[in-house]
């Protein structure tokens, strides 16, 4: 039975328009496999979005092209251990959200990672906020990507896989056993280190926030 | 910070966190995926591949074949102890290999 085949059979009839989709990513993983390399592309094509979403959020501006590129590489390189037990977008985004990871534990190596302190428009954003009006002196856009900025430089603080387990768990919202299955970790590891990450993540936005 | 307090910024953050990655890459990036993925596949030889895996596959099935083998022959002639095998085994290691084992 070919994989397109077992994928087709094993899925309820209810989600019949995903089946369709996943069958046509399937026939595409199908031809890649035999030899036919030039047909991953229609993969990059489906999936770019999707990966550039993942990636754009946890990688600082200059490094997301070339993190998308490792993804979209491993998936390459390792399509054939891809069973269709689930969608080819979650097997693809366990790739994107552990490259991330291991880009981030890269740095950490080095000493890498960014320690700036908050800058002025920072602090009195921050100031605004916990007075409730963080619409004072910014507009939406403007206080969204300060938002982002704060966050990115507190992150900077954590371990990666504090890091990880922060961005899954607590500003994705996403449920413990997901994040796991995302990580490739247990569902234990990743409650018992949401929960310290959280604590720590707390400690540095008191601190900024006193600066 | 307050509970409430902490729980606005923890809102606000989560927003601006998640409100970035709209990015969408060009065609340019997409050539250099593929690429990377061309010179790999070339630099892969699957015939090599192929064969070195069929040829571990017969070598795996030749050992567990002689390991049942040599389990029948111990078990045939009486021999429990490894000590026993060995010092047959380097006594005349030709005839204990060739003889039949359900002798």
């Amino acid at each position: 039975m070919s994989l397109s085949a077992a994928y087709a059979m094993s899925l309820p009839v209810a989600r019949e328009s995903m089946e369709i989709e996943e069958r046509n990513d399937l026939d595409i993983i199908s031809e890649v496999l035999e030899g036919n390399t030039d047909e991953f592309g229609r993969l990059i094509d489906r999936h770019r979005e999707h990966v550039f979403r993942i990636v754009g959020r946890r990688v600082p501006r200059e490094g997301i092209d070339e993190v998308a590129h490792d993804v979209f590489v491993r998936a390459w390189s390792s399509l054939a251990s891809y069973r269709g037990e689930s969608p080819f977008q979650w097997w693809l985004s366990k790739i994107a959200v552990r490259t991330c990871h291991d880009y981030w534990r890269e740095r950490y190596r080095s000493k890498e990672t960014p320690m700036s302190s908050l800058g002025e428009k920072h602090a009195d954003w921050l100031e605004n906020t916990i007075a409730g009006e963080p619409e004072i002196s910014f507009d939406r856009s403007e206080s969204r990507m300060i938002a982002r900025d704060v966050v990115m430089r507190a992150l900077a603080h954590l371990s990666p896989a504090d890091r990880a387990v922060i961005e899954l768990v607590h500003l994705e919202e996403r449920p413990a056993r997901e994040a796991a299955d995302l990580l490739g970790w247990s569902v234990v590891n990743i409650k018992v280190r949401a929960h310290r990450s959280r604590k720590k993540l707390k400690k540095i936005l008191d601190k900024m926030e006193e600066r | 910070m307050n509970h409430n307090e902490r729980d606005r910024i923890d809102r606000l953050l989560a927003a601006g966190w998640r409100g970035a990655g709209e990015i969408s890459p060009g065609e340019d990036w997409k050539a250099g995926v593929m690429a990377t993925i061309r010179t790999a596949s070339a630099a892969v030889e699957p015939s090599s591949t192929n064969g070195f895996s069929s040829l571990v596959l017969r070598v795996s099935i030749a050992a567990a074949a002689a390991a049942i083998a040599l389990v029948a022959w111990t078990l045939s002639t009486g021999i429990v102890s490894y000590q026993d095998l060995a010092v047959k085994l380097l006594d005349d290691p030709a005839s204990m290999l060739f003889s039949s084992p359900f002798v």
